[in-house]
């Protein structure tokens, strides 16, 4: 374990380094996050404008689901995009070898590998939305809810982690699945609405299948202090069960990986 | 002229073949392309209360089933290869042949087109039985959607085009388009009707290029663009697209001497 946490800490150290080099990124960046933000701000507001009450959420408390999707972009862009994109260069040219060879576990080593630092902006503009429309709201979380928030926040991660690298995994037998990861893009869009304003079968898919919900709406609804605690618990047996489900599913077909001969 | 047409004729041709050896990542493609079902959800939620502005729940349905078919029919998706070709000097190759590269790519974006009409078709056409959703299909209304569609993704084309040439003088020319895109999400109608935007926005949107990309077809299609409102914006839609074909040449006749001067 804690080998692994220093293997973290030389990945990100030259990540760091490399980013530190083109120090620009960063301001046009923080520029273009704040710019996104605001966009999908207005197309949640919209709505608003029709109405005072969408599915049980007003107008600010539903701002607050939007923050939260602009941190968990973030995430998806420093960390999750990065590096599963690579997982498939890796299976498609065979340099999966390479990896394979080291002395670590191969999941851990092609799904932490790279950190995009300046993507960081995106989720710390998130946190400021979130900041903005709690005290819009007049509510100032309880220590409490705001640990139980960071908690739900880890475990949302965790499971998208998890169903985007099953998916993935699936370019060992598929070799042509680039377009793989716009699905769950796709998906993750409805994340800018709370997950209550989809009804049947949609809320039941974005709530346990490609869990959503766990990333942006449980997270915010912590802090609104709106949870069905029911969710809370299901959280932590959820995630784990997903990421077992993703490293069975790697170690699976990692079997199946044939190289690529040259 | 017969000669361009047989020159498009073997491109598409081939460009059909090509997409169909990719079948699964066309079907991906395709559900990706699901955000206005996203939309038309929240919306249905909000319009159980009743009508939001001019649109009853029926409304939506339709807007967002015709937008999927607009934008994936007058969707175009070269700028990544474009921009790619431009800057590794596989652009080279194009010119060689006795072709404006354009024209490659155009044909290309038409060869796409044809897969996706009859994957697309029978699925909407159930959606939209299924849901009751009716379509404005008198024959000269017919006649405008055409137009009005085939000048939609000329413009797309064009904008696309455009922006894909900017890896002539820059590296980040994907990153334009991504801003572009995002400015086209809802200025076009595709997330949200033009009509239930702040009213501001929807004006502001009525002298930009993005609406003849998208609302206009999308509207007609309605029956709600009618007499000199439609009239009027395939004008406008005639406008930018001399434009942008004029930006487009003008760019061209620039970048390919600087192209040329950098010596791939």
């Amino acid at each position: 374990m804690l080998r692994y946490l220093r293997l973290l800490r030389i990945f990100y150290k030259a990540s760091l380094l490399t980013e530190l080099e083109y120090r620009a990124n960063f301001l046009v960046h923080g520029f273009f996050s704040i710019g996104w933000t605001f966009w999908i701000w207005i197309g949640v507001a919209v709505f608003y404008q029709h109405t005072e009450n969408l599915a049980g959420w007003t107008y600010y408390e539903a701002i607050v689901v939007v923050g939260m999707f602009q941190v968990f972009s973030g995430l998806i862009e420093a960390l999750l995009r990065p590096n599963i994109q690579a997982i498939i260069e890796h299976i498609r040219k065979g340099t999966l070898d390479f990896i394979l060879l080291k002395p670590v576990d191969s999941q851990f080593f092609v799904s932490t590998r790279q950190f995009i630092f300046w993507k960081l902006l995106d989720m710390l503009v998130g946190f400021a939305v979130v900041i903005y429309a709690l005290s819009r709201l007049a509510i100032v979380p309880s220590l409490g809810s705001v640990a139980l928030f960071l908690v739900m926040i880890i475990l949302g991660a965790i499971m998208l982690y998890s169903v985007w690298m099953a998916m993935i995994t699936s370019a060992f037998w598929f070799v042509r699945v680039d377009n793989i990861s716009e699905l769950i893009y796709s998906f993750f869009e409805a994340g800018r609405f709370p997950v209550s304003v989809f009804r049947g079968v949609v809320r039941f898919t974005l709530t346990f299948i490609v869990p959503i919900a766990f990333m942006t709406t449980f997270p915010a609804a912590v802090l609104l202090d709106k949870l069905d605690w029911r969710y809370v618990w299901m959280a932590l047996p959820l995630a784990l069960s997903f990421f077992g489900l993703s490293v069975w599913f790697w170690r699976f077909a990692l079997r199946f990986y044939t190289s690529a001969s040259s | 002229m017969i000669r361009m047409w047989r020159v498009y004729k073997a491109l598409v041709r081939r460009e059909i073949r090509l997409v169909m050896a990719y079948r699964v990542q066309m079907v991906i493609w395709l559900i990706t392309g699901i955000l206005p079902l996203i939309m038309l959800s929240a919306w249905l939620t909000l319009g159980e209360g009743g009508p939001v502005g001019s649109f009853t729940p029926t409304d939506f349905i339709a807007y967002y089933l015709a937008a999927i078919f607009v934008r994936q029919m007058t969707g175009v998706w070269i700028i990544w290869d474009l921009d790619y070709q431009i800057r590794q000097g596989e652009f080279s190759t194009l010119l060689l042949r006795p072709l404006d590269p354009m024209h490659e790519f155009a044909a290309r974006g038409l060869g796409g087109k044809w897969q996706r009409f009859w994957m697309l078709l029978p699925v909407l056409t159930i959606a939209a039985l299924l849901t009751g959703v009716r379509y404005s299909v008198s024959p000269l209304n017919l006649l405008a959607f055409i137009l009005a569609m085939i000048g939609a993704w000329m413009l797309s084309f064009l904008i696309q085009y455009i922006n894909g040439l900017l890896a002539f003088w820059i590296t980040q020319a994907v990153a334009v388009f991504d801003l572009w895109f995002g400015l086209w999400t809802i200025l076009s109608g595709y997330l949200i009707p033009l009509e239930l935007l702040p009213r501001a926005v929807g004006q502001v949107a009525y002298w930009l290029p993005f609406r003849y990309q998208l609302a206009v077809p999308l509207e007609i299609a309605l029956g709600r663009l009618q007499g000199a409102d439609l009239l009027l914006s395939l004008g406008m839609q005639a406008f930018w697209i001399a434009v942008m074909y004029g930006v487009c040449r003008m760019l061209w006749r620039r970048g390919i001497k600087k192209y040329s001067a950098v010596g791939a």
